[in-house]
Parts: structure tokens; C-alpha cells; sequence
């Protein structure tokens, strides 16, 4: 509790007598802290949490409303994305939030990283302390403070330090040797979040210290991916599922199998020859590629300049199309297989409503869950319809589409790439919806803000709403640029730091690692003292036990509805950042926050998986496991490379080269060992 | 994609809830369902219109309704259609083999 408004003092002076002044009134603060809440939130649940170590402290009373709203500018609400924010975490000073709520919310996520940062500021203050040298004093401080300095000034205010706030403010123009970095400070001040807190705290890390928190982002990150690879399987799993059982049902003696499209130009005969066989399935496959190539085309086109509500009812076209009449295709096949009697009346009946409920559902308002579902389903019927391709040409159009789908993600003026970049460029125009209805693309993208991980649930709406809501707007937007340019640049050696930080550090978040842009972890802070991990972990329990008892937020929604209430909060701010890739396809967005993967990839995944089908189940097997080794390939690299990526090429090759394996050496073996009662 | 339902005003849960429940007329009980489903975890809300309740009762009612007409009219159907001869053929999407 006594770090409760430690903050501010860090900031204030910087000078031993300072702390000692700011510690000894750390109580303070602290019953000014959770009356404001309990005003705020108008709930004397929260009393506990503003008691609890990791406080937000108050900058908000009354006179110091303007200074700190202009300070939130800064740096959005950790949890919600909201600007301003007021608040901060008393205890490493590093997060803001915009409500008690949020904090408490995000709670869960941050406390590691918290405890993390004030363990580095001790050992940086006692680095400090044996200086000794007012000077070095001198210098650290104005690099901490440039990164909250207003709330300070605000949160001084609160705890009765007006003398130290002169100071502070004096503090700037007296110190000419730093005149070049207060500048630089100045300069980035204005820039959003997180970043500009790089290049001021970054030169106080030792080298050794550099390389232990990269390690430790490194880990965060790899189990991150871990988690979200968890997370996407589900959706391509059962996507692949439901494939499997449309094929087998429709295998199963129905007369209304999908057939091959009109517009292929050649038909395979058990007659004709290996050669005939490679060069017309080459020709039908060449068709349908380029029906996509040029598709894709347009829609980059419409969408570069802008033409969102086109694109949109194309969209809807296609969706109608594919849940109304795919949908009647597979009921004709389940109804025959399963010898259903069904009239007419019933069942143009159900497939309206099934239809229309999709398509509202998925373009205009619904539970989350609810759209995925919907999602799945329509990505099964378009592999489903797919399976009509014959054998040859389906395995034709798979290669081509690895090629195309590598040529569009990496090349520099593939479609997607450009429909990225321009989506990243123009972020407004970005329409929740293209990320939903993306089921064209073929890419895996990064995410972009990990930081949901647990607001998967969330809807994008969030991010719409912060776009529509003017003000937030730009800095949304400028948030989410300058999170792009950090990742982009983010290759350059020192360059990357910064840019690996504002892409990573809400990785460490999303893997309640502690992770905490490890700049943060060293500014200096005496207060800090009493404040132990061990103390900020009793508080997260007493925060957890507090959250199932009567919620401390909302006066609506118990448990739930705070937890949903962090989720959605985040999405907001990835969603800003998730204008970098447009790309991305919802389906993952259920997956968790940043991790993207477009429904083509779906698609295809299992149009492979349903051809392998078609054969044998030991192949059924054999090719999931093949497309789902490779889809964590694929993620693996994403890791790695922190930059959209085609998902096709490496899950397809596995499944092709599997598929042949198993029906060319495997089933045959199989077929001999089994005569023959043999078990391995 | 929509915004989470949690964080919908109570006026903007109003509208949504009331376009759903008047698009349910249009032959689509699966929009009612759809609107309770929707509305379900904010329907304690205090600050939520009483008109919401509303429209969700209505919604249950009338869902239901149209389901119980549906459940009837498919077993009637399945029970004569044999009985209806050419009638009953045309209406079915599939003629069952073997029956």
C-alpha cells in the first residue's frame, strides 16, 4: 500500500530527500486514492483494490484535470485503449489506465511485469545510490520523467508535494547539458505510446541487462505464439472436422455431390493419360487461379481507393451465396444419405433463417462466438463445394495457390502485401468488416497487439467505435502507425529495440510474463522499497477473491462482467494496431487477439484434408496432422518474423507430400500387414 | 464486426434489440432466438429499458410459437405424405428411397 503514490516522487525530484519526504507520506495518497474511486465507481467493493499495492494513483482530482488530460495523450489506457489516461500504476509507473475498472481488469496480466519493473528500479536506485553524484541523479530523472511527467505533476499535487512540483518544473531549464535530449524528449512526447519511452530509458541499461530482457521477451514471445496456437487450432480443426463428415456423408451414395465448376475446360476420364491428366488439370487449375489473382486485384484495388461499401456488399453477395446455396447443396446430401423426409415449405424455411441470421450476424451485430461459428461452418461449405474438382486438378489448383499465395504476401508488389500496406496507410478506411470477410486472403499475419490475448472474445466493434469516436480517432491512429514503423524498422539492429518493444511488450502482457517494456523496469524510484512481489501477489488474489464477490466496476455484470470488460478494453487498442493488416481474417480474432488467420487458409486447409478424405482415412489422418504441423510451422515462423506471412505454403507442402506418401507407400504396406496379422 | 454487447449503451442495446425483434417478422424466428442470445448477458442491466425485457419476452414467445407451428406442420407432413400421394411428392425436396 505504501507504493501506492510512489510514482509521483520518482518524478518529482529525483533528490534522496525528496523520496524520503514522498515515502514517509506514501500513506496519503493512498486514502485520497480510494475515496476517488469508491466516487467514481460509486462502489465500496473497489476500497481493497485502491488499497492494494499495485494502485492506480489518482491524478485526477479536480485542478489537475487539464494537465493530465493532455498527459493521457501520451499513452492510451492499457486496458481499454481509451484516451485519456489518468491513471497510473503506483507501483512501476509504467501502465496507464483510464478507471479503476480497467486497472483492476488488467490486473491479472500486469502484476508479473509489475513486480518485475520494481524489482529492476530497486536495483537501479541502488546503482544510483552508489554514485552518489547529484548530477547523475540529476540526469536520470528528467529521462524518467519525460514519460509521465504531467500525471506527476498532477499526483504530486494529490499528495501535498507542491514544493517538489515547482522544483521539477524549474528542473528543465536548468539543465543545459541535457538540453539536447529534453528536446529530443520533448519531441517525441508527443508521439504515441510506449515508444517514446525507448530512447530515454534505454541508455540506462548495461549491456548485460539488454540481453537478459531481450532473452526474457524472446521466451515471453515464443509462449505467447504457443498460446495462440493453441488457440487458432480449434477453429481449423473443426473447420477440417466438418469437411471430413460433409465428404463422407456425400460419399456415402448421394446424388448430389458438388460437381466441377462450368467454367474448368477439361475432364478427367479413368481413361486418359498421365500427360493429359498434368496438362488439362493444369489448364482448369490455371483458370481458377486466375479467377482469384484477378479478384484479389480488384479488391485491392477497391480497396485502396476506398471503395469500402462496395467491397462490403460484394461480400455479403458471397456470404448470401455461399450459406444459401451450399447450404441447400449439403441438406439435398444429408437428406438423401440420411434418408430425411423433408418438404420444401420447411425447408426454404430453415435455410432463410439459417442464411439471414449468418449474414446479420457476421456483417452487422452479434455475440462473438456466434460469428465464428458461422465463419467455421461457411469455411467447411466452401471446401465442401470445392470437392467437386477433380483429383488431379484440386492437387494442380493446391500447388498453384502456394505459389500465388507466396508470390502476394512476400513479393513487394504482391496484392496482399500492397492491401496490407495500404490498409496500414489509410487506417480509417479499414473497415471492421474487410477483416471479417477477408475469406479470400491466404496469409497468416502476427499480432499485432498481443496484448488482447485474453480479449479474444471481443469484438472488433470496439475498434470501430474508438475510430468512430472522434477524438481517440488520431491518436488510434498514430498509435497504430507508430506501432508499424517501430515493427517495421524494427530489423535494425539498435533501431529494433524500440521496435521490438512497442510490438513486444504487449506480447509479455498476453503471456503474463513479465514483460514490461524493460526500459521501464529501471527508472529509478526509491519508494519503491517496501513495495515486494510477494506483496503485489497477495494483492492479485485479494483482487481475484474480489472480482467473484460483487463486482468492483460495473454496476452491472458480476465476475463475467468485468472479465469482459478487460477483454474488449484491449481489443480496442489492438484494433488500432491491427490496421496493419486488414488481411487478417476474423476467425482468429476468436483465437485471441493478434493472431490472424484469413479464411482462405481455412478453406484450403481443407479442401486438402476432404480430398485426402475422398481416398482412405489412414491419409485423413495422416494429411491433418501433416496441415496442422505445418500451420504451427507457420506460426513458429511468425514468431520469428513479427511480418505477415503466407499460411498456405508450408501446411500445403506437408499435406501434399503426406498425401502422397500415405497412399503411395503407407496404405499399400498397411494393406500387406494386415493379411498377415502383423502389429507394429 | 460488432462491438461486444457489454459494451453497448443501453439505447444503442434498445435499437439493436428492436431491429432484431422487427426482423424476426419477416419469417425469421432464428433472429428472435438470435436477439435473446444476444442480449442475454446484459438483460440484468439496470441502466437497460424496460423495453429491452420487452421485446426479449416478446421474442422467446414468438420464437417459440413459430416452432411449435413448424414442429407441428413437419409432423403432419411425415405423417401423410404418404397419404397425399402425387401432392405429397412434390412437396418433398427428396423422395425418400425405399418408403
Amino acid at each position: 500500500m505504501s507504493s501506492t503514490d510512489t510514482a509521483k516522487t520518482s518524478s518529482s525530484g529525483g533528490h534522496p530527500s525528496n523520496d524520503a519526504q514522498s515515502s514517509s507520506t506514501a500513506r496519503q495518497p493512498d486514502s485520497e486514492a480510494s475515496p476517488f474511486a469508491d466516487t467514481t465507481v460509486g462502489n465500496a467493493a473497489n476500497e481493497p483494490i485502491a488499497a492494494g499495492a499495485a494502485n492506480i494513483t489518482a491524478g485526477g482530482s479536480p485542478g489537475q484535470q487539464g494537465a493530465d488530460d493532455s498527459d493521457g495523450d501520451d499513452q492510451p489506457c492499457q486496458a481499454c485503449g481509451v484516451f485519456p489516461a489518468r491513471f497510473q500504476c503506483s507501483a512501476c509507473q509504467s501502465v496507464r489506465y483510464c478507471s479503476q475498472e480497467c486497472q483492476a481488469s488488467d490486473w491479472r496480466i500486469h502484476y508479473r511485469e509489475c513486480a518485475e519493473i520494481v524489482a529492476a528500479m530497486k536495483e537501479e536506485q541502488e546503482q544510483e545510490n552508489g554514485d552518489g553524484t547529484a548530477a547523475a541523479v540529476g540526469q536520470s530523472q528528467p529521462r524518467s520523467r519525460t514519460s509521465v511527467p504531467r500525471l506527476q505533476q498532477g499526483q504530486s499535487g494529490d499528495a501535498g508535494h507542491e514544493s517538489l512540483q515547482d522544483g521539477q518544473n524549474d528542473r528543465p531549464a536548468s539543465d543545459d547539458p541535457l538540453g539536447a535530449e529534453a528536446a529530443n524528449v520533448r519531441a517525441t512526447a508527443n508521439r504515441p505510446r510506449r515508444r517514446p519511452r525507448e530512447p530515454r530509458r534505454r541508455p540506462r541499461l548495461t549491456a548485460e541487462q539488454i540481453a537478459a530482457f531481450e532473452e526474457a521477451e524472446r521466451i515471453a514471445d515464443m509462449k505467447f505464439y504457443m498460446l495462440q496456437v493453441y488457440k487458432i487450432i480449434k477453429p481449423v480443426v473443426i473447420c477440417i472436422c466438418l469437411s471430413i463428415l460433409w465428404v463422407k456423408i456425400s460419399m456415402a451414395g448421394s446424388d448430389y455431390r458438388p460437381t466441377q465448376s462450368s467454367y474448368t475446360v477439361y475432364t478427367e476420364t479413368p481413361t486418359s493419360t498421365v500427360s493429359q491428366n498434368i496438362l488439362g488439370s493444369l489448364a482448369n487449375a490455371g483458370i481458377i487461379i486466375a479467377q482469384i489473382v484477378i479478384v484479389t486485384i480488384i479488391i485491392v484495388v477497391l480497396f485502396k481507393r476506398g471503395h469500402i461499401k462496395v467491397l462490403i456488399g460484394f461480400f455479403m453477395v458471397v456470404v448470401a451465396m455461399l450459406l444459401g446455396f451450399m447450404g441447400y447443396i449439403l441438406l439435398l446430401n444429408l437428406i438423401q444419405v440420411l434418408r430425411i423426409p423433408l418438404d420444401y415449405v420447411t425447408m426454404s424455411f430453415a435455410l432463410w433463417n439459417f442464411a439471414a441470421t449468418g449474414l446479420v450476424s457476421v456483417f452487422w451485430k452479434g455475440p462473438m462466438w456466434l460469428q465464428q461459428v458461422y465463419l467455421t461452418v461457411m469455411s467447411s461449405l466452401m471446401a465442401f463445394s470445392l470437392t467437386g474438382l477433380a483429383e488431379w486438378t484440386t492437387w494442380m489448383l493446391l500447388a498453384l495457390l502456394v505459389v500465388w499465395d507466396l508470390i502476394a504476401v512476400l513479393c513487394p508488389f504482391g496484392p496482399l502485401k500492397i492491401l496490407v500496406e495500404s490498409s496500414r496507410n489509410q487506417n480509417q478506411e479499414v473497415p471492421a468488416l474487410l477483416y471479417t470477410v477477408n475469406a479470400v486472403w491466404f496469409m497468416a499475419s502476427p499480432p499485432n497487439s498481443i496484448l488482447d490475448r485474453e480479449a479474444d472474445k471481443a469484438n472488433e466493434a470496439i475498434e470501430f467505435e474508438n475510430l468512430t469516436s472522434g477524438q481517440s480517432n488520431s491518436h488510434a491512429f498514430t498509435q497504430g502507425h507508430a506501432r508499424a514503423t517501430g515493427r517495421d524498422g524494427g530489423s535494425i539492429s539498435s533501431a529494433g529495440a524500440s521496435s521490438r518493444n512497442s510490438g513486444l511488450d504487449s506480447t509479455f502482457a498476453a503471456s503474463g510474463i513479465s514483460r514490461t517494456s524493460s526500459s521501464m523496469a529501471l527508472v529509478p524510484n526509491s519508494n519503491r522499497d517496501d513495495f515486494t512481489p510477494i506483496e503485489s501477489r497477495e494483492n492479485i488474489e485479494l483482487r481475484e477473491r474480489q472480482r467473484s464477490g460483487p463486482s468492483p466496476g460495473r454496476s452491472y455484470g458480476p465476475e463475467d462482467g468485468n472479465r469482459q470488460q478487460s477483454g474488449p478494453p484491449r481489443r480496442s487498442e489492438d484494433r488500432e494496431e491491427r490496421g496493419e493488416d486488414p488481411t487478417g481474417d476474423d476467425d482468429d480474432d476468436d483465437d485471441g487477439g493478434g493472431l490472424k488467420l484469413g479464411l482462405g487458409d481455412f478453406v484450403f486447409y481443407s479442401v486438402l484434408i476432404a480430398r485426402a478424405a475422398m481416398f482412405d482415412w489412414v491419409t485423413t489422418m495422416c494429411c491433418t496432422v501433416a496441415v496442422l504441423t505445418g500451420m504451427n510451422a507457420t506460426i513458429f515462423l511468425l514468431a520469428i518474423y513479427q511480418k505477415a506471412l503466407p499460411a498456405l505454403p508450408i501446411s500445403i507442402c506437408f499435406g501434399m507430400l503426406f498425401y502422397f506418401a500415405t497412399r503411395f507407400a503407407l496404405v499399400p504396406f498397411l494393406a500387406v500387414l494386415g493379411p498377415s496379422q502383423i502389429f507394429i | 464486426m460488432a462491438k461486444p454487447i457489454e459494451r453497448m449503451g443501453s439505447h444503442e442495446i434498445l435499437v439493436v434489440s428492436r431491429k432484431l425483434f422487427l426482423g424476426g417478422f419477416c419469417l425469421l424466428p432464428f433472429l428472435w432466438v438470435f436477439n435473446i442470445l444476444y442480449i442475454w448477458p446484459v438483460r440484468n442491466r439496470p441502466d437497460l429499458s424496460p423495453q429491452v425485457r420487452r421485446y426479449l419476452i416478446m421474442s422467446g414467445v414468438l420464437s417459440i410459437a413459430m416452432f411449435v407451428i413448424f414442429a407441428t406442420w413437419y409432423g403432419v407432413f411425415v405423417d401423410h405424405r404418404l397419404n397425399w400421394g402425387a401432392r405429397g411428392d412434390t412437396l418433398t425436396v427428396v423422395l425418400v428411397k425405399g418408403v
